[in-house]
């Protein structure tokens, strides 16, 4: 088993070169660079400034390797390695802008605002999205575990059709959909019951501890809403197949002949079984509700990851980019791997070799 | 419910329900399916969702499918620009090359048109006039005409012939009959005749008419399939099974035949020299005789700018006064409180054919910022996202399939590397890398519908390579590969033609989910403002354009449609997956 888990974890690395060859590829490769954007904003005005900005930009370029061929730019996004031209010294580019290189986790500086540190930024955010999907992961895990096990137990009841029905509807509602139709319903349009946007109210600073955290939460119903409904839709009918197969059982019927009673039948017996299998579903779920970050923070308008994502292909910061598809192929990769590992720990009978 | 038609006792298809027969794989999937009328109906749904899209420009359209007119204006342009024409003709054919010549280089014109070239383009603009002129007059008035151009022609010949004196004096003839025809020929002054053409049909493309050919055979099947398999093929299942491929090959080919005789016979012709009819019927330079609209009567990108952002019309507060203001509800314009001054508001462009400013059909679903007709939109943008959840998913489900059954069959060394690789992609952020591509490629190397259909293909046929070897891997020993094996037939031919039709199945589900799911996928990026913008919108974009509460026919609309679509697909899926096998799971 360690021996299996070790051999993934090697595995990891060429998987993350790979993705990281691809995406580094498509965005270097596509026509038009970070230096086009970032003076974009400077280029009416005469001739003077003109010849000026060029020069800025030319510069600019250069710092960053621009200039360069692909798979030096590579290297050097890789890792301290002295391939620049003169001012970039073995330990990370010019002078003044250090490169570390991502092998010594360096993730490098956004090109617009040069003093920020695109780690120290991914965390800030990180730190918005991921309570965001932990608090949507539990809710809806929550949910779909007794609908699941109703369902289960009273098959072809009414509630046990109309929560599959409703489910099934649920299932095929476009996320970004769902969020904007929660705004209509909750917001200004309607019922005005909730904030639609962002995370706190302007004048949350001057708030109390309590009012504080009670207008966070508030903000934060709709978002958790949206990000779950589809994880809850996916996991209550899985949960159900589960549970009517494992009521199907020998043990089941042995537990049933032994008297006991069906509470304990169902909820000791049963459950035990059949929980396990959704609970290793959390690593498929992950990934998804990264993703989904993109969508729903753009949405509620909520500065977390998913936001920084789609600000960063807005303004080809390459390294944000990068960033980011580094952390969620990290994120999946890791998920997957859990989920592998989960399945072998829960079932003896799997075995890895 | 597939039985009981009367005293023979039919099944769906046009046989006898007690006819004994040895089902194949394909007729059992087909019996299952047939069990179910959701799945049936999401069928039927669907069929009506890609038939309003490959049919949206003869239901909405701001071209009339039949006009008979008279463009006045086309008629007197081309008189009045006659004697014009004729004139530089004569001028040209007065001087000799060396002058001509000379008179360019004098202007500084850089050509490298010859002395000849102009003429012929001068004659050329005084043939196009002529025939202009010719398709509204009557029979009798084309006398004259008809000689002019013959003069024409005759300058050109004698001045090809390099007989510049007979030219001359032809071009002088040719002057003063266009002089006398402008006279003469006005429109008041002759009785003009209107001319019939199909301005919807003349401006469909080749490949919009083989889908609309096809389509109406695809909404017809329930009806030409029975029909044939009683009639023609008696009912026999042995033959029903066997002409199955004929079928489909007689349907296409039709398609093509009507796509083809369509492009020879139509192709790029244009009666009427206009693409904006509605304009020039409303102002006056067509007269119409007779006109026959489409249902809805507005163009996809024609645009109200006084009705931008108006509300469905059914809704109250969507009516509109004479000069242009709201009459009720939110959208009242309010006198600003320092100057009392209302906003400015245009009246109400009604064009030609149009629904009146306050029907409740002139839009039943509001317009959008540039007041373009959002159910009008909802029909073309159907075509977008609808093509992009199947194409991407026909890619990548043959990029799967390909891959899956290779290692699969293969196994060894082969099936290794191809496991590997198959595990690095499913790695890959997929939703973040397809934004990626649609972010960074620019519109003019790749349209985003293309790197859509790519990118989506690139990164999710992995989940149909491992369904595909999953059942290689069980079906390769199983005795009709093995006997397969012993005949010696070529190992490509055993995994295409022996293996593989029998490993299809789960491929089918798998392509239903991740049809729905390429759906899903183009709307959210479409939606984010980065994939399809114009000038044919896609559900995903039209939502983008605004996220106001106000707007909330923009956000609502497009939206059911997509969901609707999304569910169908999901039931389709569900209902193949029950089909095949009620116990398995994918």
């Amino acid at each position: 088993m360690l021996q299996y888990i070790l051999r993934r974890l090697l595995w990891m690395i060429p998987t993350l070169l790979g993705i990281s060859i691809v995406v580094f590829g498509l965005i270097h490769l596509a026509p038009g660079d970070p230096a086009a954007v970032k003076f974009s904003g400077m280029a009416s005005g005469e001739s003077q400034v003109g010849a000026n900005e060029e020069d800025m930009i030319r510069k600019f370029r250069e710092r960053h390797l621009l200039d360069q061929p692909l798979w030096k730019q590579y290297v050097h996004y890789l890792g301290p390695f002295n391939l620049g031209p003169k001012g970039h010294s073995w330990f990370g580019g010019s002078g003044d802008d250090p490169w570390n290189g991502i092998l010594v986790g360096d993730l490098g500086n956004e090109f617009r605002r040069p003093t920020v540190e695109i780690a120290g930024e991914v965390v800030q955010r990180l730190k918005v999205t991921v309570p965001l999907a932990l608090i949507s992961i539990v809710v809806s895990y929550l949910l779909a575990l007794p609908i699941g096990i109703y369902s289960s137990v009273r098959r072809g009841s009414v509630l046990d059709v109309t929560s599959a029905v409703l489910l099934f509807l649920l299932y095929a509602v476009p996320t970004f959909w769902a969020g904007l139709m929660l705004q209509l319903l909750f917001g200004k349009g309607m019922w005005d019951l909730l904030p639609v946007l962002g995370l706190h109210d302007k004048d949350a600073d001057d708030l109390g501890r309590v009012a504080y955290w009670i207008d966070l939460g508030k903000h934060l119903i709709l978002p958790v809403v949206c990000y779950s409904y589809a994880s809850l839709a996916y996991l209550s009918r899985q949960m159900r197949v589960g549970m009517v197969e494992t009521m199907s059982q020998d043990y089941i019927r042995t537990a049933r002949a032994k008297g006991l009673s069906e509470k304990v039948v169902v909820l000791k017996h049963a459950l035990r079984n059949s929980v396990i299998p959704i609970l290793t579903l959390l690593a498929a779920i992950l990934p998804i509700l990264v993703g989904g970050s993109i969508i729903i923070e753009s949405v509620f308008d909520i500065p977390g990851m998913g936001k920084y994502a789609y600000e960063g292909l807005l303004l080809r910061e390459y390294n944000v980019i990068m960033a980011v598809t580094l952390i969620s192929a990290l994120m999946t990769i890791v998920g997957i791997l859990l989920s592998d590992i989960t399945y072998a720990l829960v079932d003896p009978r799997i075995r890895y070799d | 419910m597939t039985e009981s038609q009367g005293a023979e006792n039919l099944l769906a298809d046009g046989v006898p329900a007690d006819q004994e027969y040895s089902k194949d794989y394909w007729d059992n999937v087909f019996e299952q399916l047939g069990k179910r009328p959701l799945v049936k109906m999401a069928l039927a749904v669907l069929a009506l969702l890609y038939g309003s899209g490959i049919y949206a420009p003869l239901i909405a359209n701001d071209r009339p499918y039949l006009l008979e007119a008279i463009d006045k204006k086309e008629y007197s342009d081309a008189r009045k620009g006659l004697a014009g024409v004729a004139g530089s003709l004569s001028e040209l054919a007065a001087k000799d090359e060396a002058t001509f010549r000379r008179e360019r280089e004098a202007l500084g014109v850089e050509t490298t048109q010859t002395y000849l070239e102009a003429a012929r383009s001068e004659c050329d603009g005084m043939i196009l006039r002529i025939d202009a002129m010719l398709k509204y007059l009557p029979a009798e008035r084309h006398g004259p005409l008809d000689e002019l151009a013959a003069d024409v022609e005759g300058v050109f010949a004698s001045l090809e012939g390099g007989d510049r004196a007979a030219a001359q004096s032809a071009a002088t003839g040719v002057v003063e009959r266009a002089r006398e025809i402008r006279s003469t020929y006005k429109a008041e002054d002759v009785q003009l005749e209107s001319v019939t053409s199909l301005p919807v049909l003349e401006s469909t493309t080749t490949t919009e008419i083989f889908f609309m050919v096809l389509w109406a055979f695809i909404l017809g099947w329930p009806v030409w399939n029975r029909m044939v398999n009683r009639i023609l093929l008696k009912g026999d299942r042995e033959r029903i099974r066997e002409n199955r491929k004929t079928k489909v090959a007689a349907v296409l080919g039709t398609s093509l035949v009507c796509a083809f005789l369509w492009s020879v016979l139509v192709g790029g012709s244009m009666t009427f020299e206009t693409s904006y009819f509605k304009e020039r019927l409303t102002n006056g330079d067509i007269e119409a005789e007779r006109v026959v609209y489409p249902p809805l009567r507005m163009g996809f990108a024609e645009t109200h700018m006084a009705e931008a952002f108006r509300p469905p019309t059914w809704k109250d507060y969507a009516e509109i006064n004479e000069e242009g203001y709201y009459v009720r509800g939110p959208r009242v314009p309010e006198p600003d409180p320092v100057t009392g001054h209302i906003r400015d508001a245009q009246p109400v462009d009604v064009r030609y054919g149009e629904p009146e400013t306050n029907s409740f059909l002139r839009h039943p679903l509001g317009t959008d910022q540039m007041g373009r007709d959002l159910l009008v939109r909802l029909f073309y943008g159907a075509r977008i996202s609808l093509a992009v959840g199947l194409i991407s998913t026909v890619l990548l489900v043959v990029i799967g399939v390909v891959i899956g059954s290779i290692a699969g069959y293969m196994g060894g060394l082969t099936d290794i590397l191809l496991s590997r690789l198959i595990e690095i992609v499913q790695c890959f952020p997929a939703f973040f890398l397809i934004i990626t591509a649609v972010a960074m490629i620019p519109e003019k190397t790749l349209h985003p519908i293309y790197t859509i259909i790519f990118f989506i293909a690139i990164v999710r046929w992995t989940g149909v390579a491992r369904l595909v070897r999953g059942e290689f891997l069980r079906l390769k020993e199983q005795e009709f590969a093995v006997a397969a094996r012993a005949l010696g037939l070529s190992t490509w031919r055993i995994i295409f033609r022996h293996v593989l039709p029998n490993a299809l199945g789960p491929v089918l589900v798998a392509a239903a989910f991740s049809v729905a799911a390429g759906i899903l996928t183009e709307s959210a990026i479409s939606f984010l403002g980065l994939g399809i913008k114009h000038p044919i919108p896609s559900w995903g974009s039209l939502i983008n354009e605004s996220r106001d509460y106000e707007h909330w026919w923009i956000q609502i609309f497009p939206g059911i449609l997509i969901f609707v679509t999304v569910f169908c697909y999901n039931l389709v899926g569900e209902g193949i997956r029950d089909a095949l096998d009620p116990r398995m799971k994918v």
